[in-house]
């Protein structure tokens, strides 16, 4: 399996890679440029000429750089996470230990949502700026393979290095969301469609074990609760889609925009094919 | 003039490559050495949970002497299998006290008092998921052997790999049994 799989994926994780940190440039400069250009119409309207723009570009820079860097603890803010014990927890940082030797990543740190819905997300800016939460639900309604699945599949978002723009995306676009359905394109853009299907492939992996993440897409699709603190910013980040679905599976219009996943029926089909 | 510069370019591309690989040949077997090395670290966890282990079944099960026995002798050999550092003979042993340790919760399966102590259930999750990790481990070590053996093979690194004495690694395999049919005795 090794041989003949790992080629073609590493082909694609490369190409992948240089996509995310070329987007998340794109990102950030959008969030700059629009501070810049909305300090510059309020410049010329108060006529602090050269001076002023100088400080719009100062203040621009500064806001821009405190998205980058605080991206990761506002997702964790917006989740209500809280780093989870390592004796509360057990299971789960013997899991997560397991599955980076496997991986060959540096163990996350590690936090827990109280929330029965199950779902998961792995954010930060680098493998060894990491974290990984999961909500109890998920941890007391799967078993221990099923948990594997999903663990696996965050980790890949961290080996992938597709967690960086994802996480810039929760400040940057954020910041941006009053410009509506553009900032649902922009995080489109920023995120991808196929980033999910791309780390269940690469979780499976690192599990050798397609089955187990099938199990568990199975339980949560089977789960119609989802996470009570959520922001549309951070849709992305999530496992599972936390938005409210409705008899169709379908959320509102403007969370449409914002949603990255593909159906869950979808992802299963593909690891069934595997 | 022209052929001597000609010359010179061709002498340092050459050079450049030879260093080029044998860096990335150096690189390689240090992933593979580390690999091993995690591997090593994950059994080490395991021969130290066992006494424990024996010992909160004792209170239970003394009379399973036989299981218990047959875990601590295999931890004994898996431990001096490990100081030989001869990979096909350490796998065999960590295979054998795989087997038993196994046994050992098998045969827990039969004592409802042993099954609801709280020691015993956090040891087997500590087991459990060193159990885990060693496999895990073995995959890195085994993925990192092929991604290894792959580049000394190779033409024309297998040129360098043989004048610099890179050798092939061996593959830490399971144990070919437990691939084959669960044997039933009634």
């Amino acid at each position: 399996m090794t041989e003949s799989a790992s080629p073609v994926a590493r082909r694609d994780f490369h190409g992948e890679i240089r996509r995310n940190q070329w987007h998340t440039l794109v990102i950030l400069l959008a969030f700059g440029g629009l501070i810049t250009v909305v300090g510059v119409i309020v410049d010329l309207l108060v006529g602090l000429g050269i001076l002023g723009v100088i400080v719009v570009l100062l203040i621009a820079a500064l806001v821009t750089v405190a998205a980058y860097a605080s991206a990761t603890a506002v997702a964790l803010a917006y989740a209500h996470a809280r780093p989870a014990d390592q004796s509360e927890f057990r299971r789960y940082h013997n899991l997560v230990e397991g599955l980076c030797i496997a991986a060959g990543l540096p163990k996350p740190d590690l936090y827990v949502v109280d929330d029965v819905a199950p779902n998961a997300f792995a954010a930060g800016r680098s493998p060894r700026h990491a974290v990984l939460v999961a909500t109890t639900g998920l941890l007391d309604e799967l078993n221990r393979v099923e948990l594997e699945g999903v663990l696996a599949h965050e980790l890949s978002h961290v080996k992938n290095d597709d967690i960086l723009a994802a996480t810039v995306a929760v400040t940057a676009v954020g910041g941006l969301v009053i410009l509506g359905p553009v900032a649902g394109e922009l995080m489109q853009f920023a995120v991808g469609s196929r980033r999910e299907v791309l780390a269940d492939a690469s979780g499976v992996l690192i599990t050798r074990y397609p089955p187990g993440l099938c199990a568990a897409l199975k339980k949560i699709q089977a789960n119609p609760a989802v996470v009570r603190h959520h922001r549309r910013a951070m849709s992305q980040l999530w496992f599972e889609s936390p938005q409210a679905r409705d008899d169709h599976g379908r959320g509102s219009w403007l969370d449409r925009a914002f949603d990255t996943h593909p159906p869950l029926a979808e992802r299963i089909r593909f690891l069934e094919s595997m | 003039m022209v052929a001597v510069l000609v010359i010179i370019v061709i002498i340092v591309v050459v050079l450049l490559a030879v260093a080029l690989f044998y860096n990335g040949l150096v690189r390689t077997r240090n992933r593979v050495d580390n690999a091993w090395s995690q591997i090593d670290v994950q059994l080490k966890r395991r021969y130290d949970l066992i006494p424990n282990l024996v010992e909160t079944v004792k209170g239970y099960a003394a009379h399973e002497r036989q299981t218990l026995e047959a875990v601590t002798a295999a931890r004994t050999n898996a431990i001096s299998a490990q100081q030989t550092g001869n990979v096909g003979q350490q796998a065999q042993a960590e295979n054998v006290l795989s087997g038993a340790l196994k046994s050992l919760f098998a045969v827990a399966e039969a004592y409802p008092d042993l099954k609801a102590n709280q020691n015993f259930l956090q040891l087997q999750e500590e087991l459990t998921s060193t159990e885990d990790r060693i496999a895990y481990a073995r995959q890195f070590y085994n993925d990192s052997v092929l991604n290894y053996n792959n580049k000394i093979q190779v033409f024309p690194r297998n040129l360098l790999a043989s004048s610099f004495n890179f050798e092939k690694r061996v593959y830490f395999e399971g144990d070919p049994e437990a691939t084959g049919p669960v044997k039933v005795q009634f």
